[in-house]
């Protein structure tokens, strides 16, 4: 339909106008920041390639790829596993509606909580007293000293927290994507000689695989950039244990005030997460160049 | 395999899908389960799969009741309205899938796939994805993947309803010359009554879960139980006519406010068993009313040419008299036009139907 | 070619909500008749989600149950009640010779942040997402691969060029300079949301509402925006709530402690009072989640129906 520019330009401007000062200003800035060395004083001060050089001489920025890639990794496969276990239950293997809505309904509470409370309900959790969750737990198993898991195993304080909070994205697409399968195929292959979890291998999974692809590219995306609940949880430590890269890129930032370093640290996350993208977008064009929207 | 339905029943909640259904299916027959959609005969297809248990009665193959039987174990085949054909499988994949499921070794799977192929003339498709296969094709490989485990009986739940008109016509006939050869007890579900008709060795007529009639074609052509198979069954459906019937000087006639027909004398035998019934439901199918432009004085009965319909071959004309509508098929040779004056007679049977009960007042009990 | 059924259609309709949910409700039912269906491994599957599920249920129960009690056995079962906890209502918190500000100002704090980010982001991703269904000019292909574009530059990783920016246009340390990056950071994402929305109503109605002599606006305002009334809803909820419980633009962007919210004062306690007075904690925790749980309960349900991809964890 034709249009008056004028028209456009009073329905879009608002959202042009923002996604110009807060995306595309700011993605034009940290390019030029991570060239220049500013500090606190804000003054730009070009200094080339030497953040990039200073980054790559330095081993703690290894440790830091490896601890990212490591906690990417394991959260990926905690929520994505977590999200199809639920979704599967959720759906194929429960007969009562209620409880399904239950056990969803349930799962989608740590999306909607205040980031500050859901982290204030994990540090009970793994509270390194006998007074926290796991501890209560361990103890109800006859172990009697209660583990500082903060110290201990901070990894995994991590991967539970942001596991748990993901999974129900996961959940919520892979429950639906499962609900639309026709009856006719589960109904079908019972007739062809399938058990429950042979229909979960060569039916439902298959069906679905493009919806798994797109959350463990999407996940995979928002697992690099998230670093809020490190943040809260364990700041990083303890000894860097928990930096991740982004993370790190922000305490160059704001804590030690080394802007034009952060800045330096995000672009390199910003180009991976492009790369991520770009894998993801050549996939799911190729999908349907094929012709094969998912059929059901 | 026989099969016998013994008092099913099946309720979902508070809806009764299926009502006390009997019905015997002889070995290698094939029976349509026949009626509008949501009269429970897909649920009656699915619990004969064991998809769905019977609430109540029993359901025999052969010799055993196989109510508590999963339908791996049942040996049946089922093609679906939609195939199911699994869409990231080849055609092959899904022929061999039964198979494979029961761990037969590769070169039985082989064997069995490409002679159930050739036999359905698919074999140059089995590389291609369901997704290429036009649907004529795709239902023959439904069909297959059914075929291919040589079940006892095979189930198709509206297998042609997806095609186009041209193509069900084919299917149809191709099916039953295919069952025809295999020998195969056959169940098939369809709403569509010319389908059932062209296909069917036996037919169960089900309303509301409540089975109708069970009987051939011909028989519930020519001799329908009551008023809602006689109008399901015939395309154009049969006219229903409200009235009474009467004796007068010895004959019998129908009558209502606008018109009066004399009834043959073999009906009078019948109803003078049913004295007690006066208002009844006159039917006669239009191609058993003929039209003809003669004045006649005879009865002084004339009826007014409301519409004509273009059918092919026929016509289809609407007739009124008063309130009274009767539709007729005629040749095209007669070329009526609207607002014409004709007078009718009928050159086959009519029907009586009992107002009350719907049923068919020259059936016997 | 498949399945008729139009689902993938009915998944995303706007309005036909309670119909869906009830077919899906049968469809269960429906499974439970099945011969095959095993009884075992539904108990199985219920077991293991019960277990799966553990830290989140004790989890919540436990900051409700720690807010009004004084001890606990092992953090978990109350032995005592208190209303001693939830003391911040109506005096100031003092953590050794601090003082810290009452909690209602910072309650109003988070509470304008929130209808603000709320209100603005769906008028703006309202209109957006109606330019972006229904309008064909140049450069709407360009607009939509860049909505999907920003989807790979979090807001996060842009944080210090934003710091910048704000200090530019002297938003720096201010509410509404923190409400405006959230928008911004969330717009296209429900922009992306709405037009699916808009998508998804014909354009019939469009057209004959023009035939009917409405003008664009007149259409917006008249036709399309009631239709929409579901859709707005959820994307208004989920505004709310991510406004409601923000944490890290506050934290980094606000340096005055009047201009706090919840989400950062909560945080600051957490630091000085964590593992040592759980009470307070779970007390204000449970103060700020009342709109959350709220929410929750009366909303869950259409929740469900909604899928939410822009929220990221």
């Amino acid at each position: 339909m034709e249009v008056k520019t004028s028209s456009i330009m009073g329905f879009l401007g608002p959202f042009l106008l923002l996604v110009l000062a807060f995306y595309f200003v700011p993605v034009i800035l940290t390019v030029i920041l991570s060239y220049t060395s500013m500090d606190y004083k804000l003054s730009w001060d070009f200094v080339g390639f030497s953040n990039f050089e200073h980054f790559l001489t330095q081993s703690l920025t290894y440790k830091i790829l490896l601890t990212t890639l490591i906690y990417v990794a394991l959260t990926l496969i905690f929520n994505v596993g977590i999200a199809f276990l639920l979704a599967l239950m959720t759906t194929y293997f429960t007969t009562h509606e209620n409880t399904a809505m239950f056990f969803r309904a349930i799962w989608l509470l740590p999306r909607l909580t205040p980031v500050v409370v859901y982290c204030l309900l994990w540090m009970w959790i793994f509270e390194p007293t006998q007074y926290g969750l796991f501890n209560t737990i361990l103890s109800l198993f006859g172990k009697s000293s209660s583990i500082d898991w903060f110290s201990a195993y901070p990894m995994g304080v991590i991967v539970f927290a942001n596991g748990f909070i993901g999974a129900s994205f996961g959940m919520v697409t892979f429950s639906s994507a499962i609900k639309s399968i026709s009856r006719d195929y589960i109904w079908s292959a019972q007739v062809d000689g399938a058990g429950d979890w042979q229909i979960v291998r060569r039916i439902i999974v298959p069906m679905i695989k493009w919806e798994v692809m797109y959350i463990f590219i999407w996940q995979t995306l928002s697992l690099l950039n998230s670093y809020v609940y490190i943040l809260i949880l364990t700041d990083g430590g303890p000894l860097h244990e928990t930096e991740v890269w982004s993370l790190y890129s922000y305490h160059k930032a704001f804590k030690y005030m080394e802007f034009g370093n952060g800045a330096a640290l995000s672009l390199l996350l910003v180009i991976i997460g492009i790369v991520f993208t770009f894998i993801g977008w050549k996939i799911f064009g190729f999908r349907r160049m094929m012709g094969q929207e998912v059929s059901r | 395999m026989k099969v016998l339905l013994d008092n099913i029943t099946k309720i979902f909640g508070r809806i009764i899908a299926v009502n006390n259904l009997n019905l015997e299916i002889d070995d290698g027959k094939l029976v349509v389960l026949l009626g509008p959609s949501g009269c429970g005969k897909s649920t009656t297809l699915l619990m004969i799969a064991g998809i769905y248990r019977p609430t109540e009665g029993e359901i025999w193959f052969g010799d055993k009741v196989v109510n508590d039987l999963p339908p791996r174990d049942r040996k049946i085949g089922l093609v679906f309205q939609s195939y199911a054909l699994y869409p990231h499988m080849t055609v092959f994949e899904n022929i061999a899938f039964p198979l494979r499921l029961k761990k037969e070794n590769k070169e039985e799977i082989n064997r069995k796939v490409r002679e159930i192929s050739e036999f359905l003339e698919i074999n140059e498709l089995l590389e291609r994805k369901p997704i290429q296969l036009s649907g004529g094709q795709q239902q023959r490989v439904a069909v297959a993947r059914a075929l291919v485990k040589s079940p006892d009986i095979l189930l198709l739940d509206e297998p042609l309803s997806n095609l186009d008109a041209k193509l069900r016509v084919m299917m149809r006939s191709e099916l039953k010359k295919m069952q025809m050869r295999l020998g195969i007890t056959t169940i098939f579900v369809t709403h569509d009554q010319s389908e059932a008709m062209t296909v069917a060795d036996k037919i169960a007529v089900i309303k509301n879960g409540v089975l109708q009639q069970y009987s051939s074609s011909d028989e519930l052509y020519d001799l329908p139980r009551n008023i809602f198979v006689a109008t399901f069954i015939g395309s154009p459906p049969m006219n229903i006519i409200e009235g009474s019937i009467q004796y007068e000087g010895g004959n019998l006639f129908f009558l209502n406010p606008d018109v009066r027909f004399s009834l043959p004398k073999d009906l009078e035998f019948v109803l003078k068993q049913k004295r007690n019934t006066k208002d009844v439901l006159f039917g006669v199918r239009p191609e058993d009313v003929n039209i003809s432009m003669k004045e006649t004085t005879q009865d002084s009965i004339s009826w007014i040419i409301d519409m004509v319909e273009m059918m092919g071959r026929e016509l289809l004309v609407t007739l009124s008299r008063g309130k009274t509508i009767l539709k007729t098929l005629i040749d095209r040779e007669h070329s009526p036009s609207i607002g014409d004056r004709v007078n009718i007679e009928f050159s086959g049977r009519v029907f009586l139907f009992d107002k009350e009960s719907g049923k068919n007042l020259l059936c016997e009990e | 070619m498949k399945d008729k059924r139009p689902q993938g259609l009915a998944k995303h309709k706007v309005g036909i909500k309670s119909k869906r949910e009830k077919r899906g409700k049968r469809a269960q039912e429906v499974r439970g008749e099945a011969v095959t269906f095993s009884r075992r491994n539904e108990i199985i599957s219920t077991i293991i989600m019960t277990i799966i599920s553990i830290p989140i249920f004790l989890s919540y129960l436990w900051l409700f149950l720690s807010s009004f009690s004084a001890k606990m056995w092992h953090g978990l079962i109350p032995l005592s009640f208190t209303l001693h906890n939830w003391r911040f209502l109506w005096e100031p918190i003092k953590f050794g010779a601090v003082m810290h500000t009452s909690i209602w100002p910072i309650t109003l704090n988070t509470l304008l942040l929130a209808f603000a980010v709320t209100f603005f982001e769906v008028l703006i991703s309202t209109l957006s997402g109606y330019a972006l269904s229904r309008f064909r000019f140049k450069g709407r292909v360009v607009i939509q691969g860049m909505t999907m574009i920003l989807h790979a530059f979090p807001g996060v990783a842009l944080l210090i060029a934003i710091y910048y920016v704000l200090y530019t246009i002297r938003l720096l340390d201010t509410l509404w300079g923190v409400m405006l990056v959230k928008i911004a950071l969330e717009i296209p994402m429900s922009t992306n949301i709405v037009k699916g929305f808009f998508d998804n109503i014909p354009w019939d109605v469009e057209w004959s509402s023009f035939v009917d002599g409405c003008n664009r606006w007149q259409t917006w305002r008249y036709v399309i925006l009631p239709l929409l009334k579901p859709g707005i809803a959820a994307i208004s909820l989920f505004s709310f709530l991510s406004g409601w419980g923000e944490f890290l633009y506050i934290y980094t962007f606000i340096f005055t402690s009047k201009k706090q919210t919840l989400a950062t004062f909560l945080n600051s306690l957490v630091g000085e009072f964590k593992f040592v007075d759980y009470g307070l904690l779970s007390a204000v925790a449970t103060f700020y989640m009342i709109p959350t749980l709220l929410f929750f309960i009366f909303t869950q349900k259409a929740l469900l129906q909604m899928s939410f991809g822009g929220r990221k964890a």
